[in-house]
């Protein structure tokens, strides 16, 4: 009895110790930096791993990026994994977007690592650059982003959390991209609602905030449509946001 | 030049057909709440909305297409006791709802109707057929049926019920509940009143709108007195205090009994 008793606790402790040594390995695999490339999400955003999850919180925690690669992955490669970050579309859920987005960008440790990054702003303008608000008929070689994903950027943008707004070139460049995306979406109505288009005008209301000498009024104007995440009282106060803006 | 004018046309045009309306609505006992009608999303954005909210909250049942028509707020507070479909927006604007003389006040999670999440801006009620579930509009997301916790929002809650009748010995026939307008419902007193001898007692019923501090009778109620009790009904939703002094036919006061009835 006593030798059994003793090959179950010695058999036990052999495979309680291949066990750890099976999840270190599957630890070391997810946290192994990858030069290169962005950080994936596959493994946590997985139907299986991911119906696990039983609340935001949850979800926040597996989305974290590892240690490891917060000060090994690139700028550019960090701003993607912010772009490819599973609760972008969050921002939705809250009444105000502009608070969405901060709530966001507050519990992923990408935002935050980005924010130390000296060269975040000019890498988020060559993202910006190379997306494209066209529709899939217009073709070319930009990556066109749906208008959740859009509004999710220009938020980002527009929150003045990485980007940082002044008279700066990167910000005149800003300027540009963002009337060029705001040309688009007006374009295609069909597609984009004033809900997608007045991202766009809260940066363009953002610049001009910071940037130039606003009369009285036009400040209000503008400081209110900031306050309220591009939402305003009057739909003619879009026209003379627009001719602000523009 | 001509893309200049040509942009400027196409923003006035887009913007007529966009845009949104300030209105005002109005709370059970009147009060007026600050909402919006706003413009609906496309067929595109709703797609991608939908898409993104059944991949990343595979646990919650989804019940409506994505709309930017209304919210959270709207649905819980407004829409749930009737009122047109539109977007409230939180905070001050909120919180007139569980006012000290309002509808609503606070209570304990087991027993809510209505749920606000403080720290999220944002509102559910509890699911009328799920047990433990909330139901609950996510902004421009659609409405979803949901565990408590497993929605984009940090989870500080407070909990309201409906107000229960403030009551000072006058009793109400109906009291499961609040009276319905134009429903009659009969108000007496239950305590045994000791008629000085010689004299008969005489019932004074007066009935205040509380939130505009006025007399009602012949107004908003009608009221059938029948000595120590009275046959009461209202045409408008509210907040009542019924009272009836009773005094000697020789004038001379005894005691007051009050009530404090909602009507809905």
């Amino acid at each position: 009895m006593k030798n059994i008793t003793f090959m179950v606790v010695f058999l036990s402790f052999i495979l309680a110790s291949c066990n750890k040594d099976a999840s270190i390995d599957k630890v070391d695999e997810t946290c192994e930096f990858k030069e290169n490339v962005p950080y994936s999400f596959e493994l946590v955003t997985k139907p299986s791993v991911w119906a696990t999850f039983k609340s935001l919180k949850e979800m926040q925690d597996a989305c974290q990026i590892p240690e490891n690669w917060l000060d090994k992955i690139s700028t550019k490669n960090l701003i993607e994994t912010c772009m490819n970050y599973p609760l972008y579309g969050m921002y939705m859920a809250y009444n105000n977007e502009m608070d969405g987005i901060k709530e966001i960008m507050c519990n992923f440790n990408g935002f935050q690592e980005l924010k130390k990054r000296g060269d975040a702003a000019e890498k988020l303008l060559d993202y910006y650059d190379n997306v494209s608000v066209a529709t899939k008929s217009n073709g070319g070689n930009l990556d066109i982003l749906n208008p959740i994903h859009i509004g999710y950027l220009e938020l980002i943008l527009a929150s003045d959390e990485i980007f940082p707004i002044s008279k700066d070139k990167n910000t005149q460049r800003l300027e540009k991209l963002m009337k060029e995306n705001l040309n688009e979406k007006i374009k295609h109505s069909e597609i984009f609602s004033i809900n997608t288009v007045r991202k766009s005008l809260l940066i363009g209301a953002k610049i001009k905030l910071k940037t130039i000498s606003l009369s009285t009024r036009d400040s209000v104007l503008l400081n209110q449509f900031v306050e309220r995440g591009g939402i305003v009282s009057d739909p003619f106060m879009y026209t003379e946001i627009s001719n602000i803006v523009k | 030049m001509k893309q200049f004018v040509l942009n400027i046309i196409l923003i006035i045009v887009s913007v007529c057909t966009y845009g949104q309306t300030y209105i005002t609505v109005y709370t059970k006992f009147g009060n007026p709440i600050e909402a919006m009608i706003r413009t609906e999303m496309t067929n595109t954005e709703k797609e991608d909305a939908l898409e993104w909210v059944s991949t990343n909250f595979p646990n919650a049942t989804i019940l409506s297409e994505p709309t930017a028509l209304y919210n959270c707020h709207s649905y819980a507070w407004n829409m749930q006791d009737g009122g047109p479909t539109c977007w409230i927006n939180g905070n001050a604007n909120l919180s007139v709802y569980w006012s000290s003389r309002e509808y609503y006040s606070t209570t304990t999670a087991s027993n809510a109707v209505k749920i606000h999440y403080y720290n999220g801006d944002h509102s559910a009620i509890t699911s009328p057929t799920v047990s433990g579930k909330y139901l609950s509009k996510w902004g421009s997301l659609p409405l979803m049926l949901h565990d408590p916790d497993y929605c984009p929002y940090s989870p500080g809650k407070n909990y309201y019920s409906k107000r229960t009748f403030f009551n000072n010995i006058l009793e109400c026939s109906i009291s499961s509940r609040g009276v319905y307008v134009g429903e009659i419902a009969n108000y007496y007193i239950t305590n045994n009143i000791i008629t000085p001898y010689g004299y008969t007692l005489d019932y004074i019923w007066s009935i205040v709108d509380n939130k505009e501090g006025e007399n009602v009778i012949g107004t908003v109620a009608t009221v059938t007195e029948n000595g120590d009790n009275a046959n009461i009904s209202f045409n408008k939703s509210g907040l009542y205090t019924i009272t009836c002094d009773v005094y000697t036919s020789m004038g001379e006061y005894i005691s007051s009994y009050w009530i404090e009835g909602v009507v809905e």
